[in-house]
């Protein structure tokens, strides 16, 4: 064998060697403790549960999830638990309560620019809730200066809700272009709906009939796509209002009727109810009094 | 030749050397995979008798309290025709296994792998030494427990059957004693129209005092012989039910028996089965830290509920 051989089988030796060490007796990859596998088993079931609209085993979930972080310190843990337990609250209406939660998971020391980020939109969201549209943006604006991630979009989603409360519409606009741009190159296609929506609503403020029926268009398509019922019906909301405010009364009625329908099927007693309102003033407004006394004396009978 | 590139100076010494490196690496690593698989840890030999080598096979893990200590090394049949089987085990388990330790076949769970488990022997006995006959324990399968059920579910069935056959001595009884009953109802209202008679005709009892008399007899012979007619048909009932009785006893505590020996088994079932799960569980959490699977498993992490800025 000469030396040019000799290289070469040391060279294919050291190789293969070099190649088993690590394979073989390379570092395990850190591992959970039971515990903290547990609370995360918890959270996600509660996630499942929030999905599904049961807010009760959902709020049971995020409990245990909270006191097993509790119980092993795990910062990051409690302050996403509290956070998560805050946007439940929100939902079933308790906002005090929520607020109460989100302070605590910004009290909470050490926790990633993330989770805290995440922390201040939930308060900028109870806030705006709250019609407290100045405090909203302070705390919405905050939660930019940290993130840049994923969830970027819906901070400026929220911006733009409040500039169009306040009727700054062109602030608005800006946000929401800016949401909507940031919601498509991440893929979150619920505030892609969200920011079409909020595009669609500073067109109808602006008289822009077409444009905003375009949006609305567009956003329901991705409502049906992401299967979400209640955000459909909002859509389809916001469709009617278009027409009512056009003066169509009969095409608003259909787009209302539809809405009652989807509400329906899907549960949503405040959608329900608020949709048949919709219908009777729509039937009112074009000169149908009678059929709008029917229509909501037939909800009522039918809740 | 001399070799002039400097690079290429003392060329076999570097070559040599970066083979012994190559080799001792892997010496080393064999030498580890020989620890961890025992290879090279001390054992000794142990031998049972066996009747019959089925469930046995070289390689059978041997294990005490759970934990494997060994396996079948050997399995051959004697001068008998009956199975001899070797075990090999781990010198460091020599000290529990004793004269009065046994050996049986047992299942890790209803539907784990068989072993050989040993029991631990009492401090105070000898310690079994190099190829030492340990003592074998014939386990009772399932099936033999259901062989043992077997008569006893036959003997209630016949005890069934002979109660609702309705030519049998129970139906017949039963049927005499209802015959027997309207009987003697038909005697109480014969007697109560005997006293009435007697009340009503007490004007009359000299001219028929010898008449009812005489009824009185014929009716008290009736009476009495009905009554030995129901003890002639009642005493071989008597027999025939103390004799079920006798076999439903028997029965039962066959039963009893047979559900004695069975039910200690099924907590022990239930925790081999449980134990089985924990196995695979901590298996499979092995293979998710092994290379190169641990690479595609993400790690669990909390999820955000994110609230939606619309709503």
């Amino acid at each position: 064998m000469n030396n040019k051989q000799n290289f070469l089988a040391c060279f294919i030796i050291i190789i293969f060697y070099c190649a088993l060490i690590p394979g073989c007796s390379g570092s395990r990859t850190s591992t959970l403790s039971q515990v903290h596998a547990k609370s995360i088993e918890y959270n996600h079931k509660g996630m499942k549960a929030a999905e599904k609209g049961d807010y009760e085993k959902a709020l049971d979930y995020y409990a245990k999830a909270l006191k097993v972080n509790q119980s092993i310190e795990n910062v990051e843990g409690i302050a996403i638990g509290l956070i998560n337990l805050s946007v439940l609250y929100e939902k079933i209406g308790d906002t005090s309560k929520a607020h109460d939660l989100v302070d605590s998971a910004l009290s909470v020391p050490d926790i990633s620019d993330s989770v805290k980020s995440e922390a201040l939109y939930e308060k900028a969201r109870l806030c705006l809730k709250d019609k407290e549209i100045a405090k909203a943006e302070e705390w919405a604006n905050r939660s930019l200066l940290l993130n840049k991630g994923l969830r970027e979009g819906s901070r400026w989603n929220l911006l733009a809700k409040a500039f169009i409360t306040e009727g700054r519409y062109e602030e608005a606009f800006n946000a929401v272009s800016a949401a909507l741009r940031l919601n498509r190159e991440n893929n979150q296609r619920t505030e892609e709906a969200n920011s079409l929506r909020l595009l669609a609503e500073i067109n109808a403020k602006k008289g822009r009939f077409e444009e905003s029926k375009g949006f609305y268009i567009k956003a329901l398509d991705i409502d049906k796509e992401l299967g979400d019922s209640r955000k459909i019906a909002i859509t389809l909301i916001g469709l009617g209002e278009l027409y009512f405010r056009n003066g169509d009364y009969d095409n608003a009625i259909d787009f209302y009727i539809r809405a009652y329908n989807v509400s329906r099927s899907a549960d949503d007693t405040a959608g329900t109810s608020q949709a048949a309102e919709f219908i009777s003033d729509a039937y009112k407004k074009s000169g149908h009094d009678k059929k709008a006394e029917e229509i909501l004396k037939d909800h009522e009978t039918k809740k | 030749m001399r070799e002039t590139d400097p690079r290429f100076i003392n060329l076999r010494k570097k070559v040599g050397l970066f083979f012994v490196f190559a080799l001792a690496g892997i010496i080393a690593t064999l030498a580890f995979i020989g620890i961890e698989r025992d290879i090279l840890t001390p054992k000794y030999h142990v031998y049972f008798t066996a009747d019959k080598g089925t469930g046995f096979y070289e390689g059978m893990p041997v294990k005490l309290s759970g934990f494997k200590i060994g396996k079948i090394k050997s399995l051959y049949l004697d001068e008998n025709a009956r199975v001899r089987v070797g075990l090999l085990i781990n010198k460091k388990y020599q000290k529990w296994i004793r004269k009065d330790s046994r050996a049986m076949l047992a299942r890790e769970g209803l539907i784990g792998e068989s072993v050989v488990d040993i029991t631990a022997g009492a401090p105070d006995t000898a310690v079994l030494k190099e190829n030492s006959e340990i003592q074998y324990e014939k386990t009772k399968g399932l099936e033999n427990i259901a062989e043992e059920i077997k008569p006893v579910i036959a003997e209630v069935r016949n005890i069934i059957r002979y109660i609702n056959d309705p030519e049998g001595d129970i139906r017949q009884a039963l049927s005499n004693l209802r015959t027997l009953s309207s009987g003697l109802h038909t005697t109480k209202e014969n007697l109560d129209r005997l006293l009435n008679n007697t009340d009503t005709n007490i004007s009359n009892v000299s001219s028929k005092t010898i008449q009812s008399i005489q009824n009185v007899d014929a009716l008290v012979e009736n009476v009495n012989k009905t009554i030995s007619d129901m003890d002639r048909k009642i005493m071989p009932v008597m027999d025939k039910l103390d004799r079920t009785m006798d076999n439903a006893e028997k029965a039962t505590a066959g039963l009893k028996d047979a559900v004695e020996k069975t039910a200690p088994k099924i907590p022990v079932l239930l925790n081999k089965g449980e134990d089985i799960f924990d196995d695979a569980g901590d298996v499979i959490t092995s293979l998710k830290q092994t290379w190169p699977i641990r690479i595609f498993i993400e790690k669990p992490k909390d999820a955000i509920l994110h609230g939606d800025s619309y709503e």
